[in-house]
């Protein structure tokens, strides 16, 4: 293992379209086989990109049928036309190139006036695609909730009458606790299921049957008005069941990273679920790559990564999450806490590699570690492991540099010293020409990019009283992620336990067992110069644009 | 406030800088619209992508078409009014549970809503309640009028479902009837036959088999050729085992029953219903009523569509 052999696999995103590419290497090539060949490390680039036009591909498949087209396309926009005579201001640069100034927009929101942004970069992608939230409102709208079918047993199942589907739309089952996931018969495997019969929201009746693979919330394919019974087969007796509207009850969600599954399940994908700890909350990222569903099922290999990402606000200190939520058709991740909705990008943290600084090239020593990735009150297990047992350092000094860019001397038990005093530890054994191989064990206290160094001092055997030191370095990441924006929730919506998005776009809170409506508003609008006219993408009562 | 030389003359004119107003809604085309021209329906202005999918959900749901029901919902759905169930009328019964109708039908007709506590397609009518539901005095004008009217009659109970306003004119019913009729339903090698539908219409049962279905008995048949049908349940017990290569067709009345209202009405002129809304009446000498001149309404109606219409008499 090299000194940066080690690290890419765990903390740089490879591609799953990588593989694929790779795939198309003869098989003899070391390129298709190793993750981190110089070949794959050369594609993983253009892979990620491909990703991308991937992911419009699927989104283009499911757009052929009408009731899986993504709700969220832009379906409307308000025009407002500039005065007869009116044109854009213009101002000239150093060059004699002119450009247009962007104007200043104000809309009336709750009857006062306040200055609105122009989207990003100024094109219907950032003003309808990766805006971000800029308002939050409650709306009136809310209901006292209650599952379709609350958590029970399966046996309880059949004594069960369904109750009312509050918001109609995909329904959300959650399955607990089953053990056994196939019978065998004689000539077929039977799985276990779950049939939904009712009217859905077409207004026509239908029964849906639902398989289920694993422990974990699956939902439907279409979308329900009201349903009339609900029976499973081949589920154990004491696995447990939840229906929702919403799927409020779930653990885990399913991050499909805009992947088709097959039936066989091999690409790669990952499932999201949350960890509240005294001191914060941490999203886990569990990846999935080359596996099929009874892999993943049975939580034995497959699994690739496991990122715990520790969610901040913008300040960097860490929020008390109550809930999350995947945005539907976007990159973003809805994060609340008692006061806040946070707006995270759903890509993995990457570490800020520029922080390390080069070590000595032709430096004695390696340190590594079993692992790269930690979490915070983790132990991180640090080892040194001899290269030229030629040549032992007579003396050595450990340093740990914290995210914040704080220096520290470690003792050899991992304690801090202040980087004032002299920390150099003397190796006993020099004399005798031996070097103990030293670990150190460092309790993780904060999130980011950790930096060990190791200095090593020698004495020249060839000249007497010509020291020199060489220093090894290692880095060490507890993945972190902080937010685009932060939106203060209104009053209505404080301390919700729990938040979802309907089969319209429409993001649900829920506390004290009722439901609310919060309306996300995107205060944007773009200026288009050449057809004089700016378009916004709320309903505003009166504009106001200053050219 | 910027000033604009303007070339050629010698004057300075000022241009505003700042406008103010409330913008224009301007529909953007989506994948929608795709799915929409497929099916022949338009976005209506300011429509989001939510609504739009209702109504082109809607499309396979109330088919649209020539003939009344096609029509009505064609043009109903191109408005963005869309059909929703809202009456919900069930057969009261005895304290035994058995049905007090004994083969009861309901129809909705152009100006009147008729509960039969008796329908044979033999001719014999019995009429429970008739409720006119056309002008602004008859009893049923108003959804819940009509409700409390249904209620009243002796077989027959309503309620009134969905979100629809109970305010709701009863002339926004869909125009339907109680009875369906199966023409063709198969009859298993089994002497006692449970038929798809409950409430079947007494007198409308025919059987293929005519000699193993050749008389209707009260009771237990016990001979060659004997049948007894229990209407309410939709039950027929045989003497002689069926063939199984044979069926029946029948009348059934379909209870509880789920009446529609859509916004949109549609009233044919050689309607005898509606025409008793637009004629005075007359009585011939033979004691038949015909249709006299017009009144206000019909007159008002037939003057309209003389000016938008040319009509030929007697052609």
């Amino acid at each position: 293992m090299t000194k940066l052999g080690a690290w890419p696999q765990d903390i740089y995103y490879l591609s799953w379209m990588t593989q694929r590419l790779a795939n198309r290497a003869p098989e003899w090539t070391h390129g298709r086989k190793w993750s981190w060949s110089v070949m794959q490390q050369l594609l993983n680039p253009i892979a990620r990109d491909l990703e991308r036009v991937h992911k419009g591909l699927v989104e283009e498949r499911n757009n052929t049928f009408m009731s899986a087209t993504n709700i969220d396309l832009l379906d409307r926009l308000y025009r407002m036309n500039l005065g007869v005579g009116m044109t854009f201001d213009t101002t000239t640069q150093d060059d004699g190139v002119d450009i247009y100034k962007i104007p200043t927009v104000y809309a009336t929101i709750d009857d006062v006036e306040k200055e609105i942004t122009i989207a990003h970069k100024n094109d219907i992608e950032s003003l309808a695609y990766t805006a971000l939230p800029s308002r939050i409102e409650s709306s009136t709208e809310s209901y006292s909730y209650s599952e379709v079918i609350p958590r029970i047993t399966i046996s309880d199942l059949k004594d069960t009458t369904p109750n009312e589907v509050l918001i109609p739309g995909h329904l959300y089952i959650t399955i607990r606790n089953n053990t056994t996931w196939e019978y065998r018969g004689r000539n077929k495997i039977f799985y276990p299921k779950v049939y939904i019969k009712g009217t859905t929201r077409k207004g026509t009746s239908h029964e849906e049957a639902i398989p289920i693979r694993y422990n974990g919330t699956f939902k439907t394919i279409y979308q329900w008005e009201l349903v009339e019974e609900v029976f499973v087969s081949y589920l154990d007796d004491n696995a447990e069941i939840t229906i929702e509207t919403l799927p409020l009850d779930r653990d885990m969600q399913l991050d499909l990273q805009n992947l088709i599954i097959p039936a066989s399940g091999d690409e790669s994908w990952r499932f999201l679920t949350f960890r509240p700890a005294s001191w914060g909350t941490t999203l886990i990222a569990k990846h999935f790559v080359q596996s099929d569903l009874d892999v993943v099922r049975m939580g034995f290999d497959g699994l690739d990564r496991a990122y715990e990402i520790e969610l901040q606000d913008t300040d960097g200190s860490s929020i008390y999450a109550r809930a999350f939520v995947i945005k539907p058709n976007s990159d973003y991740t809805f994060v609340i806490d008692d006061e806040n909705l946070y707006v995270y990008t759903t890509k993995i943290p990457y570490p800020d590699l520029t922080v390390l600084e080069q070590e000595s090239p032709d430096t004695k020593m390696n340190i590594y570690s079993d692992r790269w990735l930690y979490a915070k009150e983790d132990i991180a297990v640090i080892k040194t492991d001899i290269l030229d047992v030629t040549s032992i350092p007579w003396q050595f000094r450990w340093t740990l540099r914290e995210p914040d860019g704080s220096e520290y001397y470690l003792k050899t038990d991992g304690s801090r010293w202040p980087t004032t005093i002299d920390a150099w530890v003397g190796n006993d054994l020099w004399e005798r020409g031996v070097w103990n191989e030293q670990r150190l064990e460092l309790l993780v206290e904060k999130a980011g990019v950790h930096i060990v160094t190791l200095e090593c001092l020698y004495s020249d055997s060839q000249e007497p009283n010509k020291d020199y030191t060489l220093t090894t370095r290692f880095l060490y990441y507890v993945p972190v992620a902080t937010p685009e924006t932060v939106l203060a929730l209104p009053e209505e919506l404080k301390h919700s336990d729990a938040i979802s998005f309907d089969a319209d776009g429409q993001l649900w809170f829920y506390k004290d067992n009722c439901i609310y409506l919060g309306n996300v508003a995107y205060d944007y609008f773009l200026a288009d110069y050449e057809k004089r006219a700016i378009w916004l993408r709320e309903d505003y009562t009166s504009v106001r644009v200053v050219v | 406030m910027t000033t604009h030389k303007l070339l050629g003359f010698s004057f300075y004119i000022e241009l505003p800088n700042e406008i103010s107003g409330k913008p224009q809604v301007q529909n953007i085309t989506n994948k929608f619209d795709l799915h929409g021209s497929l099916v022949s329906l338009r976005r209506i202005t300011g429509e989001t992508n939510q609504e739009y999918r209702n109504r082109l959900w809607d499309v396979n749901v109330h088919p649209s078409g020539s003939l009344y029901e096609g029509v009505v919902n064609g043009i109903a759905r191109a408005l963005g009014m869309l059909r929703e169930q809202s009456l919900y009328i069930n057969l009261k019964t005895t304290s035994s549970g058995e049905a007090v109708a004994l083969s009861p039908r309901v129809d909705f007709l152009a100006n009147r809503v008729v509960l039969y506590s008796d329908w044979r397609p033999n001719g014999i009518e019995i009429i429970d309640k008739e409720i006119r539901t056309y002008k602004l005095g008859d009893p049923g004008y108003y959804l819940d009028d009509l409700i409390m009217e249904i209620n009243e009659s002796d077989c027959f109970h309503a309620e009134l479902i969905g979100a629809v306003r109970p305010n709701t004119i009863s002339n926004t019913l869909v125009r339907t009837t109680s009875n369906a009729i199966v023409r063709d339903e198969y009859i298993r090698t089994d002497k006692l036959t449970q038929l798809e539908h409950l409430y079947i219409v007494k007198d409308s049962v025919t059987f293929l088999e005519k000699n193993i279905f050749q008389t209707e008995v009260e009771n237990e048949p016990e001979a060659d050729g004997e049948y007894m049908i229990d209407y309410r349940k939709g039950e027929i017990q045989c003497y002689t085992l069926p063939s199984g290569l044979s069926s029946c067709s029948y009348y059934a009345a379909i209870f509880p029953m789920r009446v529609d209202t859509v916004p949109v009405q549609i009233f044919t002129l050689q309607d005898d219903d509606f025409q008793d809304e637009l004629f005075n009446k007359k009585e011939l000498d033979s004691g038949v009523l015909v249709n006299a001149l017009p009144n206000t309404e019909g007159s008002e109606i037939y003057h309209q569509l003389f000016k938008e219409t040319e009509v030929f008499w007697g052609e």
